[in-house]
């Protein structure tokens, strides 16, 4: 997929770890993980907005567009 | 959301179909008796081709048929661990409705031998039961899509 995700770059930004950004966004560790590993097929607006509050940020600095030339 | 597991509707349909099951066993194992008793009462007891021909349809029949509990057993458990939306129960949907499409097989075959109204009723019946189980699956298979798209939701 040509949408990466970089929670764990602005994880590591703010000093946070995994279970702590869980627990304040409001999912489980195990679809943190989805997220991260880039396994997810879609991001509802109330996570997208609990994460960028939580990792004070901008919905830009997790996800990022990646043209992928090899793509089908 | 509620557990279905916990329903006492679903304990009981649980139990119904293992009921279900033990009777099939019972029926196949005492299947020569049932023929030769049903025979009697229909007055064509000497008849030894008769005995033969319905001993070989409802052998298979009923072997098809425990297939098929089986199956429905098995998604029936799936489903009380609130988990129905497996690729597993499409494929045991599809095995269902070729277990029923041979039992109704077994039905045509007969029609041609020892033919009844009920057989042909029964029949037809096996046969539309056996496209609804293939309509069901592909119903479940589109389901397991959406669940999986669901869970990938985060």
């Amino acid at each position: 997929m040509s949408i990466i995700v970089n929670v764990d770059v602005m994880m590591a930004k703010r000093k946070m770890r995994a279970g702590d950004l869980a627990e304040k966004v409001g999912i489980t560790n195990a679809n943190l993980s989805i997220l991260k590993n880039g396994k997810a097929k879609a991001i509802r607006f109330s996570t997208l907005e609990a994460i960028c509050k939580v990792l004070d940020c901008q919905p830009g600095d997790i996800l990022e567009y990646r043209g992928d030339k090899n793509e089908q | 959301m509620k557990n279905f597991s916990q329903s006492i509707f679903t304990q009981i349909i649980g139990y119904l179909v293992l009921l279900i099951i033990l009777i099939t066993i019972a029926a196949i194992a005492l299947l020569p008796y049932v023929v030769a008793w049903y025979l009697r009462d229909m007055g064509v007891a000497d008849s030894q081709w008769t005995t033969n021909v319905l001993l070989g349809l409802l052998y298979p029949c009923g072997l098809l048929a425990l297939l098929t509990e089986w199956e429905v057993f098995r998604i029936f458990r799936s489903l009380s661990q609130n988990n129905p939306f497996i690729i597993q129960n499409v494929k045991a949907f599809r095995r269902i409705a070729i277990y029923l499409f041979g039992i109704a097989v077994m039905f045509i075959i007969k029609i041609c031998l020892l033919n009844t109204l009920m057989t042909m009723l029964g029949a037809f019946a096996f046969i539309v039961v056996g496209l609804l189980m293939l309509v069901l699956s592909d119903v479940f298979h589109q389901a397991v899509v959406y669940k999986e798209d669901n869970d990938l939701t985060i």
